[in-house]
């Protein structure tokens, strides 16, 4: 060997075995970009199967992900035309049938001479309600793929799996298959066995060569320590963490996870799994078929939990075997956000490797990992997303604004709930940006507590005004506009004050201050909440008092004790809930939100219906816990020119999760695109 | 004191839609007469009414309890 085992730029550099033409999958995922980041730099075609809509979209998200690995790296990317040479886009999906790959590309790839199939895409989904589409992918897919690579005469086929297909098992875990299942934590590392076993039979079947290769939990690069864009693994945990760590630090009680207190974590960065991958080519994939793509040493969880919490800023989680009394309403809220990971907190393996070894990770070396993905997380938080505006409003109030997409496209303006963070509404605007400029702001007073808080200016007309100043600011003469929760009624005022300035309006799950007709319902949520926050919008006291009861001065209660006094942070979608407790976060947000909310509801009964002709979709879900259906239906009734969507099976934050949230507005504002 | 205790019970047996007047000894907690966001506004009708500053500590549960404990503690010449 002329390099150190593991260093991959002098592997580069002297390796001269790697020359052959291959195909990829999974290059727009973190494992696959790295390795043909690393991968192009030897002889040979690439060619990578991409989901995308022509070879041009399927090149812009294979370029999209090198560049975001060469900025992990802080190496330059290649020339764009030495690249174009090098790798080239086939479009397909394993899902489909043919992989979805016409005819054309089909002979271009029977041409192509390539003697591998590198297969990196998965789906990385693990819950149960997935299993279907979590097998589809990763099983069905993967025997398709290699259908097709029989059809253009590959040698082999390289299946990269995962080392926690052991599934429970402890102790040393071989590189073989694991004969006998082993129960697994979840439908993730199930399918992933599946896939190793249908690997093994198809390529023994049809005389194809095999090899399986199973990184354990993969990290950033180790050359730089950052986290190279993965929010997997131990960055989908440590996210929970942070996204929560506002709650958690006023949490008086410990979040404690069932687990072992010796439960260790194997970790691998990413370039020293690439690093793998490319001497087993080297080296003709050796004797053996299954490799574990390993750490040499593991790190006690509990250790790097010490090492996460000391870069978050929190100090609630205990490994213990058994908890000693019932969850509290957080713990079981917690541990809903961190399924995927509980099966993670038991486990005591020892992944045999007969690969040289690698530099081992530290704890020290962990702990910047866990440093600097903080520092992206807050990078993140701070609004990649958004061109963040500052626009002095009507009373000269600053408001935070932002906006996304070409400032040539109409208009977009999205309402969001009373005092809700941006973080909310994020998902729908990337979804409309190629199609508007997309333009929000953050509600004054919540949760932009630096505004002095007006009781007299506390009315859905304040926050009217706020839009207007905004599009003239952006001197937009008329846009669409959507509203989703309490910012309906805003969307409502302003089509009653300001008609000349909306195209139209989407209302989604509204709360509002129409007064509904006989018969019809509203949440009990809603209801609670209406007769909740007047009381705590009558003074700061009843604010500070209710923040107490939420967030503990308790700590001997009972099971149904906890149960009543925590359940409002787990009211709502348990997804959400480091946004939803937002507006709780202190007394002072607290007494601006109640107020806010409560002065809302007290509005005009017909929530300025009356006077509005601009044409309006509402949107309501039947499994709405927060604002009933009803009130859709309503409000419906009530507009001139309204329609009503109505879905069968959403909640409160379809807007969230659903593309046919946003298809469905896109449809709308076309139509009346005056 | 009296008025402002009567008018916590008749606030909570409205607000349950209770048929008959919850008894005054019933363990609201257990009995799911409180509970979530109901339980909080019945902690802040409790200090509005008697006037008391109310602490979240340990104790306070077993203080709210029932309507007889609130009574006793809150509202003391009802």
């Amino acid at each position: 060997m002329n390099y150190q085992y593991g260093d991959i730029h002098e592997f580069a550099l002297t390796e001269n075995q790697i020359n052959n033409n291959i195909l990829v999958t999974g290059v727009t995922g973190f494992l696959g970009s790295n390795y043909i980041f690393w991968r192009s730099r030897f002889p040979g075609k690439i060619y990578v199967l991409v989901r995308a809509k022509d070879t041009h979209a399927a090149w812009l998200r294979t370029i999209d992900a090198l560049e975001s690995c060469a900025r992990s790296y802080n190496l330059p990317l290649a020339d764009r035309t030495e690249l174009e040479n090098k790798i080239v886009c086939i479009t397909g999906d394993i899902t489909k049938e043919n992989c979805d790959i016409c005819d054309v590309d089909i002979a271009k790839l029977t041409k192509a001479n390539i003697t591998e199939i590198w297969h990196c895409a998965a789906s990385l989904s693990f819950e149960e309600r997935h299993r279907d589409r979590i097998v589809k992918t990763n099983v069905t897919g993967t025997k398709s793929l290699m259908a097709m690579g029989k059809q253009f005469g590959i040698q082999r086929f390289i299946y990269i799996s995962t080392a926690y297909t052991a599934g429970q098992l402890s102790g040393d875990i071989p590189e073989q298959i694991h004969e006998h299942n082993p129960n697994f934590s979840n439908c993730y590392e199930e399918s992933k066995d599946m896939a190793e076993k249908t690997v093994a039979k198809f390529c023994n079947d049809n005389n194809m060569n095999w090899v399986i290769l199973r990184p354990s939990i993969v990290i950033g690069p180790h050359i730089t320590q950052c986290s190279g864009g993965t929010r997997f693994g131990i960055y989908g945990f440590a996210k929970e963490i942070f996204l929560l760590r506002d709650t958690l630090k006023n949490v008086q009680s410990r979040l404690r996870l069932i687990g072992e207190e010796d439960s260790q974590l194997n970790l691998i960065p990413v370039d020293q799994v690439v690093f793998d991958m490319l001497y087993i080519e080297s080296i003709n994939f050796g004797e053996q078929n299954v490799y574990h793509l390993s750490n040499s040493n593991n790190i006690l969880l509990n250790d790097y939990f010490k090492v996460l919490e000391k870069n978050m800023g929190t100090d609630c989680l205990r490994l213990i075997n058994k908890r000693d009394s019932k969850p509290s309403s957080l713990e079981k809220l917690f541990d809903r956000k961190t399924a995927f990971y509980a099966g993670y907190y038991k486990t005591k393996k020892n992944f045999l490797r007969s690969l040289p070894s690698h530099k081992a990770v530290n704890l020290q070396e962990v702990n910047n990992y866990m440093h600097n993905y903080r520092e992206e997380l807050i990078n993140e938080e701070q609004g990649s997303v958004f061109n963040r505006h500052y626009v002095n409003s009507w009373d000269d109030e600053k408001l935070c604004t932002h906006t996304l997409g070409d400032n040539t496209k109409p208009a977009l303006v999205i309402v969001n709930a009373f005092g809700m963070p941006i973080d909310f509404i994020t998902p729908l605007a990337k979804r409309l940006a190629n199609d508007y400029q997309i333009i929000t702001w953050d509600s004054r007073w919540v949760p932009s507590l630096t505004h002095r808080f007006d009781l007299e200016k506390c009315d859905s007309l304040t926050h009217a005004k706020d839009l207007i100043a905004i599009l003239d600011h952006f001197n937009i003469d008329k846009c669409f506009i959507t509203g989703w929760s309490s910012g309906v009624q805003v969307c409502l005022r302003t089509m009653s004050e300001f008609a000349d300035r909306i195209k139209c309006a989407i209302l989604l799950n509204g709360g509002i201050s129409l007064k509904l007709s006989e018969g019809s319902q509203i949440t009990e949520y809603e209801e609670n909440i209406r007769s909740l926050l007047p009381k705590i919008g009558k003074n700061k006291r009843m604010a500070k008092l209710y923040c107490d009861l939420i967030y503990g001065g308790t700590t001997q209660l009972k099971e149904k004790d906890e149960e009543s006094m925590s359940t409002i942070l787990t009211s709502t979608d348990p997804h959400l809930l480091y946004m939803t407790s937002m507006p709780f976060r202190t007394p002072e947000a607290l007494y601006r939100y109640a107020n806010m909310m409560s002065r809302m509801f007290a509005e005009q009964d017909d929530a300025y219906t009356s006077s509005i002709d601009t044409p309006v979709l509402v949107y309501g879900g039947l499994n709405d816990k927060i604002t009933h259906p009803d009130v859709a239906k309503n409000l419906t009734s009530a507009l001139k020119n309204a329609k009503l969507h109505i879905s069968n099976d959403k909640d409160h934050f379809a807007q969230f999760y659903e593309r046919s949230v946003a298809q469905m507005i896109n449809k709308f504002c076309q139509q009346h695109n005056i | 004191m009296k008025e402002q205790y009567l008018e916590l019970v008749e606030w909570l047996n409205d607000k349950k839609k209770m048929i008959q007047a919850i008894p005054e000894t019933l363990d609201l907690i257990d009995n799911d007469i409180l509970n979530s966001l109901l339980f909080a506004e019945y902690i802040m009708m409790i200090g509005d009414l008697s006037g008391v500053e109310i602490e979240v500590n340990d104790d306070l549960l077993e203080q709210v309890r029932t309507l007889a404990l609130v009574k006793s503690n809150y509202f003391v010449s009802a």
